[in-house]
């Protein structure tokens, strides 16, 4: 040993090129991922290179869902930034593909208009506003209807409906989708301390939960957590104006977490609704090559598993029904 | 010269390093503060996402670390430690409060796999204390002295084997900065300050004495510029090659925002222009620092020798007057910065106390920038060649970077250049740098009261109510504030004063000394 420091320097530079190579390139390969019943109880096999840890939530009733749309327009105002939103989209695209939602596209104020006869499209609003050429000022709008025929929102702003967008301005409405009782009123910023058993067993880690639902909303499921006054950071609702189903996420897009892309991705590939019954969740490690394990759980066709890499914070997600 | 060879690693150094090995491998798996590696989990977990650093808030900090934590999980990876830990709904309560928790206890596991790169540079650190202890005084024993103060600290220790922070890296790189400074490899000098500065920016603050010493060691003449220019290229290049990826998607000034959020500079605001305003910002230092190494080869030897001839009282005059005039205008332009950025919603007592208290930070570091000036400037027309000299002068640059009451953690980036002086000139530094250790050791006690988290959790038998009782009561407000902001307050005024100490004792035996 000659010279330490230069050696130091040597070595310390290389670590950090060999850091900096594996952060941008490296991919652990594939992981391919299965569940089925034997004798009434679940079994998950998992087949990769490398060791892994993995969390799983079964649930019943839970949908598949493999596209989902975004909307995003530059040209008309929302309630938040649009540079955030584009942020969100783009790191959600990642995410939610690495979850199998690989169907993924983007609408604007005017292509949304395609979409709003047909009731089986799930579209994601970051804008907090919805655009005027879908929802206007009087009742039984495009959107109203697309959602009472059974379309599904996943929402992250004030109160869905309560403002409308142009291209030049925001317009405070006095409409109302969801019974303003039990939707937070936005005046403080609240954030959930109690975390319900659904997220646990989704992994969620957003806790923002102003302009949230209230946990005593009639026929809604709470995902997320909850603040000490009851209201979640993230809750889905059915039948809402008829078949539609809204999913709302707490607080506003002031910044763009990796705690929400995570939580909304899993929330979104899960395919968990307010109908679906949580049956139980856990965790597993696995080393090198296939791992089976079995479950104790009592499950049955047409039960959904949702698998998930990594732990505590899901990097993928693997949805199979039983 | 080789550098280990001044000294041989006899027997009570190995038994040092055994010792400080055998504790840290005792602690890193048994105690962790809670909330600064929870963070690393969101940090890795953006590249299993196969999302960028920067690409969504999850990490803070200039990517070197983020570099080391992907690589850590990697290796992790392939040992088997893939479970980082778990959310345990008792503390989700904690989350928002003025505690700073996380939800999450990590693995036994993944506590030891953040640390171990942290353990190998304490190791690093005090192999090069004692290196250059020996380089400058041949003295086996303050050899010994300084490397103990060093990997024996109860704070380095502790922010290595228990906090999971990563100043020790930044104190590794500034030191060998200065180390190839003092063997004139003026290129390496410039990688290591680059590579100090991209992981916490606390180095910055050596800039000054730094470009001093290098002018002061070779002149203004063409050897002068040259070396100048070397350490430039070395310090840009590295920067280049550091932040490559994040320049290129257009995140550069994003992985600053740890720097240039202290300074009141949203990144967000140049977002929509990058990545052309990356590239402008760039080529434009490069082009500038060029020129002004034209300049320098045409008018700093003049110059130079025009301020030498000066009277030295004259000169000094001079220079404070400059000084206090730029002072006047960045404390105008903070002012106005602030009043700007207030937060117009702020209704919360702790809000306002908050940003009162983190302008009053920017204040104070602004000024701390100026007396680093004036002091790299006193040390460059001194008289005084000697190593004494160039050390005296970077232990004062360290602890004046600290006029404002630093948490435990950064400390750590002035510790070694406190120790060398202290350990080879001024023994009488000894005892206040130890008691400054101790006490900033002991602000951190909030934190350990959360530290027995993974065996609270993990372990059959432990109740983790022994986590839960302190951190109801610390948690708890009397006025609308938390008593952990008492306690951290009660805590930090001794620690804050125990770094004040030591220029005070400097100070009073420098007059001794005159006397």
């Amino acid at each position: 040993m000659k010279n330490i420091p230069v050696i130091v320097t040597s070595v310390f530079i290389i670590f950090v090129l060999c850091g900096g190579i594996v952060t941008n390139y490296y991919s652990s390969g594939q992981t391919d991922v299965s569940a089925s019943i034997s004798d009434g109880q679940l079994t998950i096999e998992v087949d990769s290179n490398v060791p892994d840890t993995f969390m799983y939530a079964v649930y019943a009733d839970a949908v598949a869902r493999d596209s989902v749309y975004f909307y995003y327009d530059e040209d008309y105002q929302s309630f938040t930034s649009h540079i955030l939103q584009k942020s969100a989209f783009e790191a959600m695209e990642t995410t939610l593909v690495n979850r199998g939602v690989n169907d993924i596209s983007y609408l604007d104020s005017d292509t949304i208009v395609s979409v709003m006869d047909n009731s089986d499209v799930n579209i994601v609003f970051l804008s907090g506003s919805l655009p005027e050429t879908i929802f206007d000022k009087n009742s039984g709008s495009l959107f109203e209807v697309w959602l009472s025929n059974g379309g599904t929102v996943f929402w992250l702003g004030p109160e869905i409906g309560s403002f409308r967008s142009t291209q030049d301005n925001l317009i405070e409405t006095d409409v109302t989708f969801l019974n303003c009782n039990y939707v937070h009123n936005g005046d403080i910023e609240k954030t959930g301390d109690i975390c319900s058993e659904d997220s646990l067993a989704l992994s969620v880690f957003y806790e923002f939960s102003t302009y949230g639902l209230s946990n005593n909303y009639p026929g809604s499921k709470v995902l997320g957590r909850l603040s000490p006054d009851g209201y979640s950071s993230i809750s889905v609702v059915g039948n809402v104006l008829g078949e539609g189903r809204i999913y709302v996420f707490g607080g506003v897009l002031d910044y763009v977490s990796i705690k929400l892309i995570t939580s909304m991705s899993d929330v979104i590939a899960s395919g968990v609704t307010e109908e679906s019954r949580l049956i139980g969740y856990g965790k597993f490690n696995k080393m090198y090559g296939s791992t089976s394990i079995d479950v104790e759980l009592m499950v049955e066709e047409g039960d959904t598993v949702y698998i998930m890499k990594s732990a505590p914070m899901s990097s993928s997600g693997y949805r199979i029904v039983l | 010269m080789s550098f280990i060879s001044q000294g041989s690693l006899k027997k009570p150094f190995l038994v040092l390093l055994t010792i400080g090995l055998v504790v840290r491998f005792i602690l890193m798996p048994l105690l962790t503060f809670n909330a600064d590696i929870a963070y690393w989990i969101h940090a890795i977990s953006l590249e299993q996402n196969n999302l960028g650093l920067y690409d969504v808030d999850g990490y803070y900090y200039t990517p070197i670390w983020g570099y080391l934590l992907n690589l850590s999980a990697f290796i992790g990876q392939f040992i088997g430690i893939t479970d980082y830990g778990i959310i345990v709904p008792e503390l989700a309560e904690f989350v928002n409060t003025e505690f700073i928790l996380n939800e999450i206890v990590t693995t036994f596991g993944f506590n030891v796999l953040m640390k171990v790169a942290l353990v190998l540079c304490d190791l690093t650190v005090a192999l090069l204390i004692y290196g250059l202890v020996m380089r400058l005084c041949n003295d086996e024993k303050k050899s010994l002295v300084a490397s103990a103060l060093w990997f024996l600290s109860p704070l380095v220790i502790t922010q290595s084997s228990v906090h999971a922070m990563f100043d020790c890296l930044s104190a590794m790189t500034i030191l060998l900065s200065v180390i190839f400074l003092m063997d004139r490899k003026y290129f390496l000098t410039g990688v290591m300050f680059s590579l100090a500065v991209l992981t916490k920016f606390f180095p910055l603050f050596f800039f000054f004495i730094l470009i001093a010493a290098l002018f002061k060691k070779e002149g203004f003449g063409k050897e002068g510029i040259d070396s100048f220019r070397n350490a430039f290229l070395g310090a840009f290049l590295t920067l280049i090659f550091v932040e490559l990826p994040y320049i290129v998607n257009g995140e550069f000034f994003r992985s600053m925002d740890f720097l240039i959020g202290r300074l009141g500079i949203d990144y967000a605001t140049l977002a929509p222009f990058s990545p052309y305003v990356d590239y402008a910002f760039l080529i434009g230092v490069f082009i500038l620092v060029m020129v002004l190494i034209g300049l320098m080869r045409k008018y700093s030897g003049g110059l130079y020798e025009k301020c030498c001839s000066m009277d030295r009282e004259i000169r000094d005059k001079k220079v404070i007057k400059k000084l206090l005039k730029v002072a006047v205008i960045l404390s105008l332009m903070l002012i106005v910065f602030s009043v700007f950025n207030y937060p117009k919603n702020a209704i919360d007592l702790m809000e306002i106390l908050t940003f009162i208290g983190m302008k009053l930070v920017s204040f104070i570091m602004v000024y701390a920038l100026l007396i680093e000036f004036f002091i790299a400037y006193k040390y460059l027309f001194s008289e005084d060649h000697a190593d004494k000299a160039l050390l005296l002068n970077l232990m004062l640059t360290s602890l004046v970077i600290f006029l404002w009451p630093p948490s435990p953690p950064y400390i750590i980036v002035s510790l070694p250049f406190i120790i060398v002086y202290s350990a080879v000139y001024e023994n009488k530094l000894i005892g206040p740098c130890i008691l400054m250790m101790c006490l900033m050791t002991l602000m951190d006690l909030p934190s350990y009261l959360t530290s027995l988290q993974s065996i609270a959790y993990y372990v059959p038998g432990v109740s983790f109510d022994i986590i839960l009782a302190p951190l109801n009561f610390l948690t708890s407000t009397i006025f609308g504030i938390e008593y952990i902001v008492f306690v951290v307050a009660i805590l930090g005024i001794p620690a804050y004063l125990s770094i004040l100490n030591i220029i005070r004792v400097w100070y009073m035996s420098t007059r001794e000394a005159d006397v």
